[in-house]
């Protein structure tokens, strides 16, 4: 498992020409597949995100993508809400804001979602609990 | 998941749905008397500078109502104002200001706010008054249970003298909670 | 009037007239509890 922490700031290498494409902005995350869905770039001028399909290997030192995959700037509708997911408020499906994001574990090799750490707590909610993640807040189901 | 919590409070709160995008702030909370439940909301915009909205929350669109947040499940719950309240129910139906009548003809006060159970009931558990001399009472505000049917028009409140007796200082106290069964 | 005496004048009119907007705006946002009797709807409302 990695922590999404870990990856922030890693640099993003092109697997066919090894030329840096960028550093990692950020994760997006699809909440109700568990999964994340794509990598967000510090804008280099080479592309805003990539696909997770695109992502060839994730480690503790670099993260090797597609070429084609970091050439191709795109804007994805929620890359807004995703961008800044550490730090973003919580509530339960039940309207009760539980603290903030503050920490998000995530298998680098199938993109599966692990755990979610929220405030100081040291006890993780599974992230399966997630249920939609929008510009104001991540929901969780009932746990 | 049943909190009490305070009309006056609800109002701002966001409205979220379960995508976690917020697209209102509560304004109005609206009952109806002859069930003793919320029916539902009146909306205004979360910016400095938004109003009111022309869309309400009805009560069957509340997936749940929170201390935080009230949430639904998508924005297309979301129907015309008058689905929830029209210009005339709004203009008379106002409860702050409702005095409180016991019904042995007792003015006991006026009303200062409604209190509500929170989750996904809805119902309208009491009210907070400002009481007169005549509930005998060292605190001048007090919480008053109600359940079910409620005798209320926008101008007065009628209750039954026996819930006079059961007053609270505190929002938190059991009997509210209970309704009127004991 | 020197020309900056004219400038404050306007910048402090703005200024009210933006606290003003901000002000009436949040006090529409206001509300409370609103007391309704279902079946009553469609018969001409206005009762009390």
């Amino acid at each position: 498992m990695m922590l999404l922490s870990q990856v922030l700031g890693l640099s993003v290498i092109s697997a066919e020409d090894a030329l840096p494409a960028g550093e990692v902005a950020g994760l997006g995350i699809d909440p109700l597949a568990c999964r994340v869905s794509e990598l967000y770039l510090k804008s280099t001028g080479s592309g805003d995100s990539v696909p997770w399909a695109q992502v060839r290997g994730m480690g503790p030192d670099a993260v090797i993508v597609d070429t084609a995959a970091a050439e191709a700037g795109r804007e994805s509708p929620h890359s807004r809400a995703h961008k800044r997911l550490l730090g973003k408020r919580i509530l339960t499906e039940f309207g009760e804001d539980i603290g903030t994001l503050t920490e998000v574990t995530f298998d680098p090799e199938t993109g599966a979602v692990g755990d979610l750490y929220i405030g100081r707590d040291p006890t993780p909610v599974p992230g399966s609990r997630m249920v939609g993640l929008g510009s104001y807040a991540l929901v969780l189901a009932a746990g | 998941m049943s909190t009490l919590m305070l009309v006056a409070d609800l109002t701002k709160r966001p409205v979220v749905t379960l995508g976690g995008e917020a697209v209102a702030q509560i304004k109005d909370t609206v009952f109806d008397a002859a069930g003793g439940q919320i029916t539902g909301f009146t909306l205004a915009g979360r910016g400095l500078l938004s109003g009111p909205l022309k869309q309400s929350l009805p009560w069957s669109g509340v997936h749940a109502l929170g201390p935080d947040a009230v949430m639904i499940p998508a924005v297309e719950v979301l129907q015309a104002r008058d689905a929830v309240v029209d210009k005339g129910e709004a203009g008379s139906g106002q409860v702050r200001g409702a005095r409180v009548l016991s019904d042995a003809g007792l003015e006991l006060g006026t009303v200062l706010d409604a209190v509500v159970e929170g989750g996904t009931s809805g119902r309208v558990a009491g009210f907070h008054v400002a009481t007169t001399e005549a509930m005998g009472r060292h605190e001048r505000r007090a919480f008053l249970p109600a359940h079910g049917r409620l005798a209320m028009t926008g101008d007065t409140l009628v209750i039954p003298a026996r819930l006079a007796e059961r007053a609270v200082d505190d929002l938190a106290a059991a009997d509210l909670r209970k309704g009127t069964e004991r | 009037m020197i020309w900056w005496m004219w400038l404050t004048a306007v910048l402090v009119a703005l200024l009210l007239l933006a606290g003003a907007i901000l002000g009436t705006q949040a006090r529409r946002r206001g509300g409370g509890a609103i007391v309704v009797r279902r079946g009553r709807r469609g018969g001409r409302g206005g009762m009390r």
